[in-house]
C-alpha cells in the first residue's frame, strides 16, 4: 500500500522523549486549524520501502516517529508502522485523537513504543470546532484519551497551544480533566514549535511579527 | 666669536629646525622666475634683516618687501608663485616646492632625476592652472601620478600612489552605529593594509587572482604582517613565561598568576596571529597549579579565564579535555615557578578532571548578566578512554546542554593515533602546538566553469590554481619568515624554529563544481566519486610541497566566508551557470561550503556525515561539519547520544551543532 507523505528529517531531539530520532510526516489530516495551509507538496511510496528507507537513515539514532497532523488517516500508516516496528528501533506515533479505531489497532499490535497525542482545543465541543472546523472531534479525542488511559508505552500528551484561541489560559481546566481521567502529565507546544504544521502565510506572518505570544509551558 | 655664534637659525612649517642659508632666498626667487643676480641681491638683503629662529614664512615676507623696494614687478611674480600653499601629510600648511615632488618620485619610484623632473614640472604647470589658494597632498599625488601615467610609467605609479580610502566609505565606517571606535580604527587600517599587500606585497598574478575570485586569500589585509591562528602549547610559557618586546611575564607560581598567564599569552599574541588562537589541553597544563584547591576556588579560577578571554575582543578556542588523556599521562609537568622534577601530568588527573567540570560549569552558567559568552569557543573531545571516569557524562552533559541553548561548542573524535591540536591533526610524535601562516581557498565551482565540461581541462585548471595557491603561501612563508628574522612578530619570534609549521589549500563549492561539471551533487553516487578524485588530486599536490616541520595542507577554513564572496563574483562572470549551481537564499547567492553536502539534500544525517567524513580525513588544517537542528529548544540529552554515535560510527574529526530554527 502507498504512504503519503510530506518531509523526512532525520534528526530531531524532541520527537521521542530522550532519544535522538529520524521523523516522517505523514499527509492527510481531518481538521482545517485555521492557522494551518494544509498544503504543501505530498509525495508517496510503497509502505516497506518507505520503512526501509527510514531504518537505514537511522543509523546515528535511536528511535522512528511517524507523525504529520494525523498519519493514522491513512490506513497504509498500520503498514508503514508494522514494516518499521521489531527492527531494533523505538517506534512512535502522533495523533490527533480523531482515528481511535488505527490507534486501536496499533496497540492491539503493540506496534509502537511510544505515542503522542496533539489536544488541538480545550475538550469542548465549541471550542475544537473554532480551532479545527470539527467540534464532533471531541468525542472522538476522550475515545483515544480512554484507549491511551491504559497503554503501557510512554504516552505524552500535548496541548498544541493556537491563540489567540486555544491560549495557557485553558491548561489548568485542561489539566484537571486528564488527571481525573488518569493521566499524570500535559506538555504544551505552540502550533509554531510543534514543527509539523504547514502554516498559511498569514498566520506566518502573525509569528513572525511577534503577533502570537506566549510562553511554552 | 667663532663662526657658530654667527649662525641664524630658522623653523621651518614642520617645526624643524635648520640653519639659515641664504641661497635657499636665492633659489626661492629664481624658482619664481626672478633673475639670477636680483635674486643674489635679494638674499643678502634678506639675510642681513632676518632675526634669529624666524619662522620661513617670515622669510618670505621679508624677502617679498625686499623685493617690493628693489624691483616691484619682480614681487609680483614672487607673490604669485608663493601664493600656492600645500596642506602636508605631516598637517603642515607649507609654500608649494616643485622640488619636494622631484626627491619623493626619486625615493619612491626609482625614476631618473631627469624623468622625475619633467613630471614634476607637468604636474606644477597643471596645478597652477586650476589657481587654487590651498592644494593637498594627496591632490600633488593623484596629478603627479596622472602625469606618470601619460608617459607610461604604470609601475612607478603603483609605487607612488597612495592608500586609503574614499570619503564616502569612511563617512559610513565612522557614521555606522554598529562599530565601536576601536572597530572603527582596525577597519580603516585593514582597508590601508589591504590595498597596500594587493598592490605591493603580491605579484600581480595573485593579485588578480584574489580580485578576479580564482582565489581567497583569507585576512588578506595582515599578509605582510602576521600569521593566521596559532594552537600555543602552553607548556613553554608556563616554563619560562612570556618574554617580549612589550610584554614579560615571569613564569607562574600560583593558579592565579598561571590563568593570567594564558590571558596574557592571548592578548600578546593579537599582534601575531590574525584570525583566531587556540590553547589546547589547557585544564591538563594548568592542573599543576591547581592542587590544593577547593572546589569553589577552581570555579572561581574557570570562572575567571572564561571572563577574562572573553574581553580580549579576539576570536579564541578552549579545548577541555576530561582528565588527561592517555598519551600525556607520562608527559613531564611544567609545576608552579617554572619547575620540572619528573612529575608527570598523570598525577594530576584528578584537578584535570574537576577543572574540566569548572570550566563546563562556568560557561553553562554564562557571564555575570548571565548571558552566553560569545568567546571564547569552548570545545570537547569524545575520548573512548574517557567513559569509565567518573563525572564524564556530567561534564559532556553541561557541554551538549549550553550546545542546545546556542553555544557553538566544538566536539572533536580524534581518529587512531592522529594527534589533534586545535583543529590541526598532526602526526603522534610532534608537540601539541602548531602554527597556521595562511590559507588561500580555491574557488572549485569557476574551474568547473571553465573546463566546459572537460575532466582533462578541469583537472587542469585545477592543478593550476592550487599552484598558484601554494605560490601565494610560499611567499608568506618568506614574509613572515623575515619578519621573524627582524623579532616582529612577539609569540613567534622565539618559538618559530621549532613550532610545526602549516600552511593552508582551502576549497569551497565542491558540490556546485559537480553540479556544473555532472549535473549532479556530491551525495549522488556518480558525483561522489569524481569528488574523490577531485581531493585526492589537490592533497596530493599540496602535501608534495613542504617538509616534516613545516607542511603544506588541506582546510576546509570558513573565516570571512569564501563561500559568500566567491559565489558572488562568479554570479557576475558566469550568471547563466552559477545560477542552477549556486544556492539562493533571501537574493543572496552562496555556494556550499568546502565539501559539505548541500544542506538541501535530502539524505539521511549519517551518510550525510559518512561523505563528509571522508573528506576530513584528507584535511589535516582542519575540517568541521555543521549539523542543523531545526528544533526551538533542542534537548541535550538526545544531542549526547548523538555526539556518542558520531565519534563511534563516523569518521568525522570535528563537528558542531547550529541551532536554524525555522528551515
Amino acid at each position: 500500500m502507498k504512504v503519503r507523505y510530506r518531509r523526512i528529517d532525520y534528526l530531531s531531539t524532541r520527537a521521542f522523549p530522550g532519544q535522538p530520532s529520524s521523523v516522517v510526516y505523514l499527509s492527510g489530516c481531518p481538521f482545517s486549524c485555521f492557522y494551518c495551509s494544509g498544503g504543501g507538496e505530498v509525495r508517496d511510496a510503497e509502505a516497506g520501502q518507505l520503512a526501509e528507507r527510514l531504518i537505514q537513515g537511522a543509523e546515528l539514532v535511536d528511535a522512528l516517529v511517524v507523525g504529520g497532523c494525523e498519519p493514522l488517516v491513512q490506513e497504509s500508516a498500520i503498514e508503514l508502522l508494522t514494516s518499521l516496528a521489531g527492527r531494533g528501533m523505538k517506534l512512535k506515533v502522533c495523533t490527533s485523537g480523531f482515528v481511535p479505531e488505527l490507534l486501536e489497532r496499533t496497540i492491539e499490535l503493540n506496534l509502537v513504543d511510544a505515542v503522542e497525542l496533539y489536544l488541538r482545543a480545550p475538550l469542548d465541543t465549541e471550542m475544537y470546532a473554532r480551532v479545527t472546523g470539527r467540534g464532533e472531534a471531541v468525542d472522538r479525542v476522550f475515545h483515544t484519551l480512554n484507549l491511551l488511559s491504559s497503554f503501557d508505552g510512554v504516552l505524552q500528551v500535548s496541548a498544541l497551544l493556537a491563540p489567540p484561541i486555544f491560549t495557557q489560559e485553558y491548561l489548568p481546566e485542561l489539566s484537571q480533566v486528564l488527571r481525573r481521567m488518569g493521566f499524570d502529565r500535559l506538555d504544551a507546544v505552540h502550533w509554531w514549535d510543534a514543527g509539523h504544521i504547514p502554516a498559511t502565510s498569514e498566520s506566518r506572518e502573525m509569528v513572525r511579527t511577534g503577533g502570537y505570544q506566549g510562553e511554552v509551558v | 666669536m667663532g663662526e657658530a655664534a654667527n649662525r641664524v637659525h630658522i623653523v621651518k612649517a614642520s617645526g624643524e629646525i635648520e640653519v639659515f642659508n641664504p641661497n635657499m632666498v636665492t633659489s626661492d626667487c629664481q624658482d619664481a622666475g626672478i633673475d639670477f643676480w636680483t635674486a643674489v641681491e635679494v638674499a643678502q638683503e634678506v639675510s642681513k634683516r632676518i632675526k634669529d629662529g624666524a619662522s620661513t614664512r617670515e622669510i618670505q615676507q621679508e624677502t617679498l618687501r625686499v623685493l617690493y623696494a628693489m624691483n616691484p614687478e619682480a614681487a609680483e611674480r614672487y607673490k604669485r608663485y608663493h601664493s600656492m600653499y600645500v596642506r602636508t601629510s605631516r598637517n603642515t600648511i607649507e609654500a608649494f616646492d616643485r622640488k619636494k615632488i622631484v626627491e619623493s618620485l626619486i625615493l619612491e619610484t626609482s625614476l631618473p632625476r631627469e624623468i622625475a623632473e619633467n613630471i614634476a614640472r607637468e604636474a606644477e604647470a597643471e596645478l597652477r592652472r586650476l589657481k587654487l589658494e590651498f592644494i593637498s597632498a594627496p591632490l600633488i599625488r593623484e596629478v603627479v601620478n596622472v602625469k606618470l601615467l601619460e608617459h607610461g610609467f604604470e609601475e612607478a605609479r603603483a609605487s607612488y600612489t597612495r592608500l586609503g580610502m574614499p570619503v564616502y566609505d569612511a563617512s559610513l565606517l565612522v557614521e555606522g552605529a554598529s562599530r565601536d571606535a576601536e572597530e572603527v580604527h582596525r577597519a580603516m587600517a585593514a582597508n590601508v593594509l589591504k590595498e597596500f599587500v594587493l598592490l605591493k606585497v603580491l605579484p600581480l598574478s595573485l593579485a588578480d587572482a584574489h580580485m578576479k575570485g580564482d582565489l581567497h586569500i583569507h585576512a588578506i589585509e595582515a599578509f605582510a604582517t602576521k600569521a593566521s591562528s596559532c594552537v600555543h602549547d602552553l607548556r613553554y610559557y608556563l616554563l619560562s613565561g612570556i618574554r617580549g618586546r612589550k610584554a614579560a611575564v615571569p613564569p607562574p607560581g600560583d593558579a592565579l598568576d598561571a590563568l593570567l598567564l594564558a590571558v596574557n599569552l592571548l592578548r600578546y599574541g593579537m599582534g601575531s596571529f590574525s584570525t583566531s588562537q587556540c590553547l589546547d589541553y589547557v585544564n591538563v597544563f594548568l592542573a599543576p597549579y591547581l592542587r590544593g584547591l577547593s572546589d569553589a576556588e577552581m570555579s572561581r579560577i574557570a570562572r575567571l579565564l572564561l571572563r577574562q578571554i572573553s574581553q580580549l575582543g579576539a576570536s579564541c578556542d578552549l579545548w577541555v579535555e576530561y582528565g588527561v588523556p592517555r598519551f600525556m599521562s607520562s608527559m613531564e609537568a611544567v609545576l608552579p615557578g617554572g619547575e620540572m622534577d619528573g612529575t608527570t601530568y598523570g598525577e594530576f588527573e584528578e584537578e584535570a578532571s574537576s577543572f574540566a567540570l569548572a570550566i563546563a560549569r562556568a560557561y553553562a552558567s554564562g557571564d555575570h548578566l548571565g548571558m552566553p559568552f560569545s568567546s571564547p569557543r569552548l570545545c570537547f573531545r569524545l575520548r573512548d578512554e574517557h567513559w569509565d571516569r567518573h563525572g564524564y557524562s556530567t561534564f559532556l552533559q553541561l557541554a551538549h546542554q549550553a550546545a542546545a541553548a546556542g553555544a557553538e561548542h566544538l566536539f572533536a573524535s580524534p581518529r587512531g593515533n592522529e594527534l589533534q591540536a586545535g583543529t590541526y591533526t598532526l602526526p603522534a610524535d610532534t608537540a601539541v602546538g602548531a602554527a597556521m601562516l595562511q590559507v588561500v581557498t580555491v574557488n572549485l565551482p569557476r574551474i568547473a566553469y571553465q573546463s566546459g565540461g572537460s575532466d582533462r581541462r578541469l583537472f587542469e585548471l585545477l592543478e593550476d590554481r592550487v599552484r598558484l595557491a601554494l605560490e601565494a603561501l610560499m611567499l608568506k612563508k618568506e614574509v613572515i619568515e623575515r619578519r621573524v628574522a627582524a623579532k616582529v612578530l612577539p609569540l613567534l619570534d622565539d618559538s618559530y624554529a621549532s613550532t610545526p609549521i602549516l600552511l593552508g589549500v582551502g576549497y569551497v563549492g565542491l558540490n556546485e563544481m559537480l553540479m556544473a561539471h555532472l549535473g549532479a551533487e556530491l551525495h549522488r553516487e556518480e558525483a561522489l566519486g569524481f569528488a574523490r578524485r577531485v581531493l585526492r588530486q589537490m592533497y596530493s599536490l599540496v602535501t608534495q610541497e613542504g617538509e616534516a616541520s613545516r607542511r603544506f595542507v588541506l582546510v576546509q577554513q570558513l573565516d570571512e566566508n569564501p563561500h559568500r564572496r566567491l559565489a558572488r563574483l562568479d554570479h557576475g562572470i558566469f550568471a547563466h551557470r552559477v545560477a542552477v549551481s549556486a544556492e539562493r537564499r533571501g537574493g543572496e547567492v552562496r555556494y556550499t561550503p568546502a565539501s559539505w553536502v548541500s544542506e538541501d539534500a535530502e539524505l539521511p544525517l549519517a551518510k550525510r556525515l559518512e561523505i563528509e567524513g571522508e573528506f576530513h580525513r584528507l584535511c589535516h588544517g582542519g575540517a568541521v561539519s555543521v549539523i542543523p537542528l531545526r528544533e526551538q529548544v533542542p534537548d541535550p540529552v538526545p544531542l549526547l547520544k548523538l555526539s556518542r554515535r558520531i565519534a563511534a560510527d563516523t569518521q568525522l574529526r570535528f563537528w558542531k551543532y547550529i541551532r536554524e530554527v525555522g528551515r
